[in-house]
């Protein structure tokens, strides 16, 4: 077995692959044990992704503690959260799981994509400011006002999209849904 | 091109008799199909019971499979109607894995056992949860994205490769050294 | 939440939930789609929805969450009357009647009134030209199935290319009535499901069925003025210009907010190509005001925030995540 064999399969674990190689990587694999393991553990890999990636999963160690970006994610703040604005908040926390990057606008950069691997906060109330400094001594980011302010841009859209009519999820499913365990 | 032509491709080969062929369809699947009937039936024990017999209802039904919704659409259904079936008799008579097989097919039962991780292993226990997610905290930003962009948010190959600013080559690349990386971790937990 | 592992599960809840579902409300299809059967189905159903008097259980799934709902919908005089209750997680009702909505929340005591245009006024959906959704969907008639023990038929609309998602409906093969709906992310993964479990066709809605069991002592009652639009820009924000959207959306609305969440109004910019829609928010910054900075995902509704000349840009919609980061890195500021 190759580092250039196993690549393969993860490359057909993502569906990469064009019609008529497919066939050649699966004869490959079906003859290979290990890569059969590797098969299985590759898809194992991203079942425990996207698991974590949903409601439920404990606060890991805050990326901002170690000095990441500024990484936050709302998944994990429903059950607890504080209504700031009522009705808007509370629908627009059962709008979208948020996982936005968050930097100090003084310093924009091009859109780049920030990836949330862990979560910080379980509320939407303000987190006190020491929490949440960067290693960097970078300016602090106040995640309440910022969840607010998307939320808020969530609320809109939802209920735009309640008074436009727009085909999808009944208008207001999305606000009577609540995010929770 | 699309993962679902993987699943094409080994249901063909299933189709044509090759049964290692849906080995691979099991290992795919297992873990998801485990995680799914496990909201229904609680006991772990008998949440294997139910995929074991999911899949062996799947390996019996797919020389009628047509493929008009993907391979796994269909796996799912067959495995929430045996999941609910289990509740409905679950008071009155224990699940009979293979109860119905009377030509033989007892041993391909066991030979798909045998290709399924133990229940240990196959219940998604919080170690290897957390030695999965610890290893991707720790990997480089750019090995870390390029994954978590793949199976968190579906993103095809070109789409990280714009989204990363980098040659498709490079996404491949780095998507199988993160998971080179986790799989060196997860290993020792897996194997006997 | 009854299908967490983590947690007990509710075997009545579990057995009624099955597969997992979808409640659409689509409008109407152009007349001159009238040879198209698929389309024609639409229609129907589009009709069904709103004219019939029915009850039932649905349940609606984004990812792992799942939550179960009850509808009441009433037709009559020319006017209809809904309301949709919670039936897991915390007590919640929306009630309509007509163009007035209420949202009732028990868990934080909450009642909001909020007075909405009739959705047939505005006519977005289909009416869209059909010109313009033909070329960027697909509709086909893709078999039978039963949902809620009712025999469907499944429709299926395919997008043209990836910028945007695709659906899946089955409508009730008597009543034409939406049963279940999809929407469809990459690969036909399924991002957003609503499925009725247990549906009611009725002759009458009695006015008790219409009435809510939450919102009395306690609750707080507002009226919507906090997202109220402050001014309805003829021409909208005319000093920021989205450079770039999917073939086929066009500008539906554009207004000026007051937002409670915001410091500076928010311009609100509006885009649908008939089926999926997507807004486009602009506001200036405050001196030392922290920006959003990445994307936001649940189900099909995705976001991404950047930050041009001082002023945050945010696009939120259901559409891929790709698009909804193209059109966010395509709005730039006019020079006048």
């Amino acid at each position: 077995m190759t580092i250039v064999n196993q690549e393969k399969i993860s490359i057909l674990v993502d569906g990469e692959f064009a019609d008529d190689e497919i066939g050649e990587v699966i004869d490959t694999l079906m003859r290979d044990s290990e890569l059969q393991r590797a098969w299985s553990r590759y898809h194992l890999i991203g079942e425990a992704l996207r698991a974590d990636s949903l409601p439920g999963r404990a606060p890991a160690a805050s990326p901002i503690d170690q000095g990441r970006d500024s990484v936050v994610s709302l998944a994990d703040r429903r059950r607890s959260y504080t209504p700031l604005v009522g009705l808007a908040i509370a629908a627009s926390v059962a709008a979208l799981a948020v996982t936005l990057a968050l930097r100090p606008y003084q310093q924009p950069t091009e859109p780049g994509f920030q990836v949330a691997t862990s979560v910080t906060t379980q509320s939407l109330a303000p987190e006190p400011i020491d929490s949440i400094r960067s290693q960097s001594g970078q300016a602090v980011v106040a995640v309440g006002a910022f969840d607010q302010r998307l939320n808020g841009y969530l609320v809109n859209f939802n209920e735009q999209r309640a008074r436009l009519g727009v085909p999808a999820v009944h208008p207001y499913v999305r606000i009577v849904g609540f995010e929770a365990e | 091109m699309g993962d679902s032509n993987t699943d094409n491709e080994l249901v063909q080969r299933v189709q044509k008799g090759d049964k290692s062929a849906f080995d691979l369809l099991v290992l795919k699947y297992q873990h998801r199909i485990v995680k799914l009937v496990s909201q229904y039936v609680r006991e772990p024990a008998d949440a294997l019971d139910v995929t074991q017999e999911a899949f062996f209802k799947a390996y019996r039904a797919l020389p009628k499979f047509r493929g008009d919704s993907a391979f796994y659409t269909w796996l799912y259904r067959i495995a929430i109607n045996t999941a609910k079936n289990q509740l409905v008799y679950m008071s009155r008579r224990p699940l009979e894995v293979g109860l119905e097989n009377d030509n033989g097919e007892q041993i391909e039962l066991q030979e798909m056992q045998k290709t399924m991780e133990t229940p240990e292993r196959l219940l998604l226990t919080n170690e290897i949860r957390e030695t999965i997610i610890d290893s991707i905290d720790k990997l480089p930003d750019d090995l870390r994205t390029a994954i978590t962009l793949r199976e968190v948010e579906g993103m095809s190959y070109v789409e990280i490769a714009a989204a990363m600013d980098c040659p498709i080559g490079t996404v491949r690349s780095r998507i199988f050294r993160a998971r080179e990386a986790i799989e060196l971790r997860l290993k020792p937990l897996l194997e006997h | 939440m009854f299908v967490s592992s983590d947690s007990k599960p509710n075997s009545a809840a579990i057995i009624a939930a099955g597969a997992l579902i979808a409640l659409l409300a689509f409008a109407a299809p152009s007349p001159s789609a009238a040879d198209d059967p698929a389309r024609i189905l639409l229609q129907s159903m589009h009709d069904a929805t709103r004219q019939l008097n029915y009850e039932g259980v649905f349940i609606y799934q984004r990812g792992a969450q799942i939550d179960s709902m009850r509808l009441v919908h009433k037709y009559d005089d020319g006017g209809e009357k809904e309301r949709l209750i919670s039936l897991s997680g915390p007590a919640r009702e929306v009630i309509r009647d007509g163009t007035l909505v209420t949202c009732l929340f028990a868990d934080d005591q909450q009642a909001m009134v909020e007075k909405n245009p009739p959705r047939d006024l505005i006519g977005i959906g289909f009416s869209a030209p059909v010109e313009s959704l033909v070329a960027s969907y697909r509709f086909s008639i893709d078999g039978e199935d039963r949902i809620a023990g009712r025999k469907t038929t499944v429709v299926g609309i395919s997008p043209s290319a990836g910028d945007r998602y695709g659906y899946r409906l089955w409508i009730d093969h008597d009543t034409k009535l939406l049963l279940k709906s999809v929407i469809l992310g990459r690969g036909g993964r399924t991002l957003e499901q609503v499925q009725f479990t247990q549906i009611s066709i009725l002759d009458e809605i009695s006015a008790e069925r219409l009435r809510p069991e939450i919102g009395g002592d306690g609750f707080t009652w507002r009226t919507d003025t906090e997202s109220a639009a402050i001014g309805a820009a003829a021409n909208g924000d005319s000093s920021w210009q989205v450079r770039w959207l999917p073939s086929g959306f066009e500008l539906k609305e554009s207004k000026i907010q007051s937002m409670a969440t915001s410091y500076m109004p928010v311009s609100h910019l509006v885009y649908s190509d008939g089926l999926a829609m997507v807004s486009v928010f602009v506001e200036k910054l405050m001196e030392g005001e922290q920006a959003l900075q990445g994307y936001s995902s649940r189900g099909a509704v995705n976001a991404f925030s950047r930050v041009v000349d001082d002023h945050q840009i945010t696009v939120v919609g259901e559409v891929p995540l790709p698009t909804v980061r193209q059109i966010a890195a395509s709005v730039a500021k006019v020079d006048n």
